[in-house]
């Protein structure tokens, strides 16, 4: 009883919120408006600043999480260096004995059951036993034949070593001397070395050696780069990202050619290993994103972790939300574009798509298409898709509101040719309209995932036989076909695609609501939905920023200004460099 | 976040289960009424005329198709009851009809003309609580009985009632034959004691004016607006009229205004829009001119007390057109512009006059002129203890006419014709 009580009083009394949430403050260089951009030293006193605040309060494992993360040939580097200053011991290290690497290596990927890992055997310099492992098709089979094999073969590759000093490791002489792979580091740690082989690389081990080279020669199936498909375009580039990572941070870098361009590499999902590169502009993002998010990533904790959408899902303020709290787009160009402004990119391996972070409800409403036509046209365009976005949210519920409370605002005539139309028809107009609806979503759906060419022909079979069907046997009023239409027509209308389907279940609760108590249910309902979005943030900056709360901003939230005016970042990023121009 | 869950829950939860949806209701649950006819019963104290359409057309709008033949009439129900008061004959009339009665949309309400004699103001002071009722609904006073009125009133022109409905009402604005009367302003006008209510009055027309064969063409000069509902001589077309006014007092109606009459009646309220004005031409015997008459500003009323009794000055400010000159004689020119003019403001002044001293004898003052007597008033008792609706039949009007003619029209210049025999003039 007296917890029922406590729970209620609980709802009642106001208890501050001790979570501690990230949330986005402005720092000592908030709008501080330098000619000179912060050197990386500067920005490693500003990120120890920040990591002195976190270890007075954290614990030692949220201690370990913030640690700045190293790219993947630093850390390479450090484990190298942290094995050598261990004790030696054989185990988890590279033997001096050849046939009991050949041995590991092979209890490792569990040959001979594993057929697509390659050992070549091969005699270096026809005289010191050797061998190369790699994995077959992640190589460029070519690649290692000629740059490899070949150098490593040929006995006058080694006159330098046979001569002089025959007394030096013979991996730092191959890895100075025989080899022209572009890419080339020893490593000696088994862990390395198997993830640069899963990787496609090539490691070499030469007899009476402790360590073994790893040669980059990665040559696996990918895309080129095509057409975006999800989000086209009339005007602007035609550049999508593909499924390969390097590849989609070259395009980002293609069209943002600045010395501050930083990647960082992350790697998540502790069974398949992928990478994730995190992309900013240093000097013009805010610095506690950059943590924020490489903390965020680094604390997921999960066996597969595959493209930036599982990502988004991990590293996101609230799950709970209905409407997303990333931006996923497959545009470079887009993708450059928010960096400038000051975001954080991440861009995942596997799949064409890149999550901006922290982005805003108005972001959802724009496509790079507004920022290419002329101001009056892209103003156009956004209005046409705020009104789609109202017609999808709302239209079906104002449909039943009408018709079920407040039929005095419908025009004579029209209630009348309503009400004649719904005679025949069996179904109160929820259980009609929900019919529909969810029969549009099931030919929604069907679309996506039919084969192309059948697609067309279910989208006819869907709107034109269906939909005629349906009122001819009197399932539905004709009316209420048009009403679905539209609705479907406004949600094709929004760019964005998660935040789409968020809004197709919205409307669903708002038909929910409407079928209750009409406008006053929709009301609200839409109150409620704007109290969540209110409260939601996205790395740290709230939902409707710069509208709600208040904040300075480039005239291009929905009307967009001429594109002279536009020469601020958002002031809701707390960004150092508030001036476009620098 | 469950205890976030939860608060939804407990929000959503009575949303649903303590209202529900108790007062939703379907489209095809209720009846809409067009119009509501109100007359003297006879076997009960009323007989109620409801106005409603037929739900018949299954798919699409209108249903019927072409032809003048009667089967579009059929589209819209005219049902009759006799009842003690409109809220029992409503639920009477449940008893029959499978829908529910909505009269949210009402447009007209129709009282015949022998009740409204009686007084009508039981009815709409009684009528206004109901949820559904608007106060825009057109109050009509129709000669006659108003369940023949409204079954005869139907659809003609169109095959949409209710666009029939609101489009004779907007005729008002382009004739001024009739006002707009609402129900709410009706309602206002009887509880105030500034002014007296007015209603449209119409009626439905016989053709027994008609006479068949072809005339000389010849008659004694009348206006276009010298009629009263049910009086125009035609034929053919909707048999409903709408002309005129029923002037009340409080709930009794007392007088009717004509045509000519309500144009300058409305022109005193500054309701009047447009109208077109026949004149004699001053200067050749048996033909007309046409002049299109416009509102130019408010009215200016002043009203002054002399020993206690009113004296009310009113000007009223009109401009125009020249639509038609019969004769050819160019009152476009500058000399002969006053002339036409001043037959004009002639003409209008007689009608104010009349209307004025009609209204007087009737001593019901439709022209709002109290709202205007009341500021030399500074409080409320002191302006209902000197009742100005009981005085106004002693107050002395002056009128006054301002009319200008604004443009000739699409021709600049009157010509003559020329036949064969050359010009008459020349």
């Amino acid at each position: 009883m007296t917890g029922i009580f406590n729970t209620m009083m609980g709802f009642l009394t106001y208890k501050p919120n001790d979570k501690r949430d990230f949330e986005l403050l402005e720092g000592k260089y908030e709008g501080v408006e330098r000619t000179n951009i912060p050197e990386a030293a500067d920005i490693k006193t500003d990120s120890q600043a920040y990591e002195d605040i976190k270890t007075k309060e954290d614990t030692k494992k949220h201690q370990k999480s913030t640690k700045t993360p190293l790219s993947i040939d630093e850390w390479n580097k450090q484990k190298n260096e942290e094995s050598t200053s261990f004790v030696q011991t054989e185990e988890g290290k590279v033997s001096f004995d050849l046939n009991s690497n050949m041995e590991f290596i092979k209890q490792e990927f569990g040959i001979p059951y594993n057929t697509d890992i390659m050992i070549r055997q091969f005699k270096a310099a026809q005289k010191f036993s050797a061998f190369i492992v790699y994995i077959d098709g992640m190589v460029d089979k070519n690649y290692i034949s000629n740059f490899l094999i070949r150098p490593l073969m040929d006995s006058h590759n080694f006159h330098g070593y046979l001569e002089n000093d025959t007394n030096s490791d013979i991996l730092d002489y191959i890895e100075q001397n025989v080899i022209s792979a572009h890419e080339i580091a020893s490593a000696n740690d088994w862990k390395t070395i198997n993830y640069n082989i899963l990787s496609g690389n090539t490691a070499l081990f030469v007899e009476n050696s402790q360590k073994c080279l790893v040669m980059s020669t990665r040559g696996y199936e990918k895309r080129s780069v095509g057409k975006p498909i999800t989000e086209n375009v009339v005007m602007g580039s035609q550049e999508a990202f593909t499924e390969n990572l390097r590849t989609n941070l070259s395009l980002v870098r293609k069209i943002i050619k600045n010395k501050n361009l930083i990647t960082e590499m992350i790697k998540v999902g502790n069974t398949n290993q992928a990478h994730v590169g995190i992309m900013y502009l240093n000097g013009i993002v805010n610095q506690e994103v950059v943590k924020e998010v490489k903390r965020r990533i680094n604390d997921i904790d999960a066996a597969f972790v595959m493209g930036d959408g599982m990502v988004e899902q991990f590293i996101e303020e609230n799950p709970f939300m209905i409407l997303p709290q990333g931006l996923t787009t497959e545009r470079p160009d887009r993708v450059a574009s928010f960096i400038t402004e000051g975001k954080v990119a991440i861009i995942s391996e596997g799949v064409p798509f890149a999550l901006v972070v922290p982005i805003t409800f108005f972001h959802m409403l724009q496509t790079s298409e507004d920022s290419m036509l002329r101001w009056q046209y892209g103003t156009f365009l956004r209005f046409i898709r705020i009104f789609g976005l109202l017609v999808a949210t709302f239209l079906p519920a104002m449909y039943v509101a009408l018709t079920l409370f407040h039929q005095e605002m419908v025009p004579t005539e029209l209630l009348a040719s309503i009400a004649k139309s719904k005679e025949e028809v069996p179904f109160p107009t929820v259980a009609e309209i929900l019919l529909l609806e969810i029969s549009f979503e099931l030919i929604r759906e069907g679309g996506i995932r039919i084969p192309g060419v059948i697609g067309q022909t279910l989208g006819i079979i869907g709107a034109l036989i269906l939909g005629q069907a349906a009122v001819a046997a009197g399932l539905v009023s004709p009316i209420l076909i048009i009403i679905v239409a539209v609705t479907g027509l406004g949600s094709f209308a929004i760019p964005n695609y998660s935040f789409g389907i968020g809004l197709r279940i919205i409307r669903f609760l708002f038909i929910f609501f409407a079928s209750i108590l009409g406008f006053y249910g929709i009301s609200l309902g839409l109150f409620l939905l704007s109290c969540i979005l209110c409260s939601m943030k996205s790395f740290g900056v709230p939902y409707f920023s710069p509208v709600a709360p208040k904040s300075r901003s480039n005239p291009d939230l929905i009307i967009r200004h001429p594109i002279r005016k536009q020469n601020e970042r958002p002031d809701y990023l707390n960004v150092p460099n508030r001036k476009k121009a620098r | 976040m469950f205890r976030r869950s939860l608060l939804l829950l407990i929000c959503i939860l009575p949303l649903v289960s303590l209202t529900s949806c108790f007062d939703a209701k379907e489209i095809t649950e209720w009846t809409y009424v067009y119009s509501i006819g109100m007359e003297k019963g006879v076997s009960d104290k009323l007989r109620m005329t409801i106005q409603a359409p037929s739900m018949r057309g299954g798919k699409g709008v209108g249903g019927g198709s072409g032809g003048s033949g009667g089967g579009q009439a059929s589209d819209i129900e005219t049902i009759t009851i006799d009842c003690p008061s409109f809220y029992s004959g409503v639920n009477m009339l449940n008893s029959f009809m499978s829908r529910q009665i909505n009269y949210m949309h009402t447009k007209y309400l129709v009282f015949s003309e022998s009740l409204a004699r009686e007084g009508i103001d039981s009815y709409i002071t009684g009528f206004i609580r109901g949820r559904q009722v608007r106060r825009q609904i057109n109050v009509i006073v129709t000669k006659g009985s108003a369940s023949e009125f409204l079954s005869e009133h139907t659809t003609t022109i169109s095959s949409s009632l209710s666009k029939k409905q609101q489009n004779m009402i907007d005729q008002a604005d382009i004739t001024g034959f009739f006002s707009t009367a609402t129900y709410g302003e009706m309602l206002n006008a009887a509880k105030s004691p500034y002014s007296q209510p007015i209603a449209i009055l119409a009626a439905l027309n016989n053709e027994s004016k008609f006479k068949e064969g072809e005339g000389t063409g010849k008659t004694p000069f009348k206006t276009s607006g010298d009629y009263y509902a049910g009086e125009l001589v035609r034929k053919g077309g909707s048999r409903a009229e709408f002309l005129g006014t029923a002037v009340f007092d409080g709930g009794k109606m007392v007088g009717e205004l004509n045509g000519d009459e309500t144009r300058t009646l409305l022109m005193v309220r500054d309701e009047f829009k447009r109208g077109f004005y026949v004149e004699k031409d001053p200067k050749e015997e048996g033909k007309f001119v046409m002049v299109d008459v416009r509102r130019e500003k408010s009215p200016d009323i002043k009203v002054r007390f002399e020993k206690g009794n009113p004296t009310i000055d009113v000007k009223i400010f009109l401009e125009g057109d020249i639509l038609a000159i019969q004769s050819t004689i160019d009152y476009e020119s500058m000399e002969l512009k006053p002339v036409l003019e001043d037959a004009v403001k002639r003409q209008i002044k007689k009608h104010l006059d009349r209307t004025i001293k009609k209204c007087q004898d009737v001593n019901s003052d439709v022209f709002k002129f109290g709202s205007i007597a009341a500021m030399h008033f500074l409080t409320i008792p002191e302006w209902e203890d000197y009742n100005w609706l009981k005085r106004f039949k002693d107050a002395k009007v002056n009128t006054q006419i301002d009319f200008i003619i604004r443009r000739a029209g699409t021709v600049l210049k009157s010509s003559e014709m020329w036949p064969a025999e050359g010009k008459k003039g020349g």
